[in-house]
């Protein structure tokens, strides 16, 4: 399929916007997509022509695929992908991907963001993020630790859960709990 | 908010001369259960379920005010009409089964439920609101969080479906109206600048780096390895700069005659046109910006040309005016015409 804004290059997204009042569904190629900003990007496959192209699958690929393939595929337990599936799609299966496929995943994250690790919001303890060290952890320590803290929130809300009978829930504050607490132990 | 039923897009706020509006988006996911792509159909109906309740649960009152629209009740024209008040992309819409959207009254707080992630947090606010917004999104993320406990990685952050939105999941977006840059025609050399700081610049409506009615979306590219409140503190340093060479420029520009007798004019035809194209109202509307900026349209405030901006949007108006169908297009741009002189009257 050719691009419908250039005529010239292959058409690999397809976009939709909305133009007076209706609903535009086009094709185009990646780089008439990156131009109008409304493209979805692959970014395991990159763009050609484009400034900062995130990651050549052939270059990183190539190596890999011109060897042996291994006889089995590594799937997903969670979604079943196989990480070909990931770079053909660009997106990624489901949370438990970036574990599965963590190590072939680096590389063009990398790309993309220049950084390989997070420093804003935690949701599980914001005390990772004010605590540069470990000397101030033990120093400062007075009452409760945050994930004493959070131990006990989460107990009270598992017992919340078994109360409404909600024992799905119940099960995922119970592992969520022994998890904090093995981590305390280490 | 709470003294007025008006919604966010008909006021205007801080630095509204050029900052027309705030955006800040957050993705999340729930754990154990694939992204929207790969979702079977029980899937996406259990992660509705889920962020129903949580919402309705939810611990922070912002919360639990938003109304819960399930996308398969809901019109074609009022889902077309979603995406026209930025509360929806295109993309959520042309599919609505398994899909939910949860909405303030006054529109400032959208959540996508199954987009291209299972929560996208949406808040929009008038004028350049960075902060602001980015803490009303904090809350709503923490409510949400507290029942749903988001898909998270200690290096990673959040994790998503697309690996650009991963870290903070966060997207923040100011929408700028910057006339004087465009007719500069510098516009394509100061998005090649801002695309090496991470930002990307894009017209609003119309194709690549030119945009009807000199309207740009400038956001952060980056997502890991910068914390939400340095990627908005990047974010409103080159957006200053942008402002104050925008500003230069346009009181260069409008010490010419031409100029100033083209705003005058413009203001003219809007207050007295019979017929009314969008892009044409955009264009017209861009110069009484220019001209209210200035001092030469003090009379027409900010609010008014804002507003306009959402109000005749195709989907918009026939739906405000009682049309289940889109009106057709001859009886729009008459309609348009009308409502444009009605506010500028
Ligand atoms: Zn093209
Ligand atoms: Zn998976």
């Amino acid at each position: 399929m050719i691009c419908q804004s250039c005529g010239k290059h292959q058409a690999t997204t397809h976009v939709k916007t909305v133009i007076n009042g209706t609903v535009t569904e086009r094709n185009l190629c990646a780089e008439c997509a990156q131009k109008e900003g409304i493209g979805t990007w692959n970014p395991f496959q990159g763009f050609s022509g484009f400034e900062n192209p995130f990651f050549s699958l052939s270059n990183l690929f190539g190596s890999f695929l011109g060897s042996s393939l291994p006889e089995t595929v590594t799937r997903c337990p969670v979604c079943g992908s196989s990480f070909h599936d990931i770079s053909e799609s660009g997106k990624v299966g489901c949370s438990e991907c970036y574990d599965v496929f963590y190590e072939q995943l680096l590389p063009s994250i990398q790309r993309l963001h220049g950084s390989p690790s997070h420093t804003g919001k935690n949701p599980t303890s914001q005390a990772m993020q004010v605590m540069p060290n470990a000397e101030l952890t033990i120093s400062e320590q007075k009452g409760p630790s945050q994930e004493e803290q959070q131990i006990a929130q989460y107990e009270k809300e598992m017992q919340q859960a078994i109360a409404k009978q909600d024992f799905e829930q119940a099960a995922v504050l119970r592992d969520r709990i022994r998890e904090l607490k093995q981590k305390g132990e280490k | 908010m709470i003294h007025t039923n008006r919604k966010w897009y008909e006021k205007h706020g801080p630095q509204g001369d050029v900052v027309i509006s705030t955006r800040i988006r957050l993705a999340r996911n729930l754990p154990k259960i694939p992204f929207p792509e790969r979702m079977s159909q029980k899937q996406r109906e259990q992660v509705e379920a889920a962020v129903h309740k949580a919402v309705e649960h939810g611990s922070a009152a912002i919360a639990q005010s938003l109304r819960y629209v399930n996308m398969q009740d809901v019109s074609r024209i009022e889902a077309i009409s979603m995406v026209e008040r930025h509360l929806a992309s295109p993309d959520f819409i042309s599919q609505t089964s398994g899909r939910a959207l949860l909405l303030a009254a006054d529109e400032s707080i959208s959540v996508m439920v199954n987009e291209e992630d299972h929560v996208r947090m949406q808040i929009m606010m008038e004028g350049m609101n960075l902060e602001k917004a980015y803490q009303i999104a904090s809350v709503l993320d923490d409510s949400l969080n507290s029942s749903l406990h988001f898909a998270f990685h200690k290096d990673l952050g959040y994790l998503t479906q697309c690996p650009t939105n991963l870290g903070t999941g966060m997207r923040a977006s100011l929408m700028l109206h910057l006339p004087a840059l465009q007719e500069s025609g510098i516009m394509n050399r100061i998005a090649g600048n801002l695309s090496k700081l991470g930002l990307a610049l894009r017209g609003t409506y119309g194709e690549g780096t030119h945009s009807v009615g000199a309207l740009y979306q400038l956001s952060n590219q980056v997502s890991l390895g910068l914390s939400e409140t340095e990627a908005i503190a990047n974010l409103s340093t080159i957006v200053m700069q942008l402002m104050d060479q925008e500003r230069k420029a346009r009181q260069q520009m409008v010490r010419e005659v031409d100029k100033q007798d083209q705003i005058f004019r413009s203001a003219a035809i809007l207050k007295s046109a019979r017929v009314l194209s969008t892009d044409e109202m955009m264009k017209l509307l861009s110069h009484v910006r220019v001209g209210i900026a200035c001092g030469l349209l003090s009379e027409i405030p900010y609010d008014t040309v804002n507003a306009l901006m959402i109000r005749t949007q195709p989907a918009t108006m026939s739906l405000a005016y009682g049309h289940e169908d889109a009106i057709p297009v001859q009886e729009r741009d008459t309609l348009r015409a009308k409502i444009v002189a009605k506010a500028l009257a």
